[in-house]
């Protein structure tokens, strides 16, 4: 071995000649028990700027992308939306449309004559072509009634089918108390669709109320989930509890 | 642990900053240390590498000409005998970033060649040509201070 390096690391204890400052191990003890390193020269080394900068350029390709992506599904959005939309008014017949979409093709195969004949007359076919929209949202509405008909039913019939070990139908009668409330909103909306005719503002307040209808009944099985698990690990294996289920 | 630290720093405020990240990390991973007793080693190996990777991010390494470096003179006189050790600390911290990283890691923390160069991202040789240049720059400026002391 080099003569230098054993007689250095044979002595190595008698060159340890220096000490840190003496508030560095209180600095230290204080930093260690709240945790967090100092933000000195250490934490500006080469090494953290090079993690930080690795860190702002993946948010910068992350942002890219994302912009990128968005304004790619602006784009695509409206043509889907149209193909869907064509797609149902197809799947979906409904009783006394089909005179009125065959008026509407008629009436659309022949603008170019009509216009050549008679200026007035594409006013007429787009005035035809506006009383189209009712057909439209009452496909949509019938969309929309099954959809949403099918997920209460089903999550009716859930909570139907969930055992109360806790407590009896009438303990949740808030909730069974607010169905019913939202029961009468949906048919006063019903009414006044028959009455003025389908709009989109009718047709948007149906969906609210389903929508909420939909909610009440997920926090209500919500609720019941968490009496029941509470019941579930207070009582002791041996003990039956007595089961209800909600009439609702 | 202060004095590994501002031997390869060579500066106070470094070799603190070091000693206190070596600490945090220490603190940290604390979980990883599967026998008590070994904490000294352990803690040691934290700050050396906390140390080799500050000189990895400060240090430009340029390859020495090996002209002017004679190892053999050098090592046939042990002209380090009789020095005062404080002197010899003060001179390892005034070399140069560099030099100074090698020797005290090959010197002092018993590093070899191979394990240096794989450590601070250099080649073999430029490490061995690094350790003799600390050395013959050890040498002259120890001498030189002897003479002006008398």
């Amino acid at each position: 071995m080099d003569k230098l390096k054993e007689y250095l690391l044979r002595h190595k204890a008698d060159l340890d000649v220096d000490s840190p400052a003496s508030d560095t191990w209180e600095y230290i003890g204080s930093k260690m028990s709240e945790g967090s390193p100092r933000t000195g020269l250490a934490t500006k080394s080469g090494f953290s700027i090079g993690v930080v900068r690795a860190a702002v350029a993946a948010c910068v390709i992350a942002l890219a992308g994302a912009g990128l992506w968005l304004v790619i599904k602006n784009k695509k959005a409206p043509a889907d939306t149209a193909k869907h939309n064509s797609g149902i008014i197809k799947k979906v017949p409904v009783p006394g449309k089909e005179k009125t979409e065959n008026t509407a093709r008629t009436e659309e195969k022949t603008p170019d004559k009509d216009i050549a004949r008679n200026p007035s007359k594409p006013k007429q076919a787009r005035h035809k072509a506006r009383s189209q929209k009712p057909a439209e949202l009452s496909d949509e509405i019938d969309i929309i009634d099954k959809s949403y008909s099918s997920l209460i039913d089903y999550q009716l019939r859930k909570l139907r089918a969930t055992p109360l070990y806790a407590e009896n139908g009438s303990y949740f009668s808030f909730y069974t108390e607010q169905l019913k409330q939202m029961d009468q909103d949906e048919e006063a909306v019903r009414n006044d669709i028959k009455t003025y005719g389908l709009t989109n503002e009718f047709l948007e307040q149906l969906i609210n109320v389903y929508q909420q209808k939909l909610n009440l009944l997920k926090n209500l099985q919500t609720e019941i989930n968490k009496m029941n698990n509470k019941v579930r690990q207070k009582q002791a294996p041996s003990e039956k509890a007595e089961v209800h289920y909600l009439n609702i | 642990m202060y004095n590994i630290c501002i031997r390869m720093t060579g500066n106070p405020t470094d070799a603190q900053d070091m000693l206190q990240d070596a600490f945090m990390d220490a603190f940290r991973h604390l979980g990883q240390l599967k026998q008590p007793g070994a904490f000294a080693g352990w803690l040691r190996r934290i700050m050396i590498n906390k140390c080799i990777q500050f000189s990895k991010n400060h240090v430009r390494w340029s390859s020495l000409d090996q002209d002017g470096i004679d190892p053999v003179t050098d090592r046939a006189t042990a002209w380090w005998l009789n020095i005062p050790f404080q002197l010899v600390q003060e001179e390892i911290k005034n070399l140069p970033g560099g030099c100074r990283e090698v020797f005290v890691l090959y010197a002092l923390e018993d590093f070899g060649h191979k394990e240096i160069a794989r450590n601070l991202g250099i080649s073999e040789s430029t490490s061995k040509s690094q350790y003799q240049r600390a050395r013959k720059l050890l040498r002259e400026r120890i001498t030189k201070k002897m003479h002006l002391n008398g």
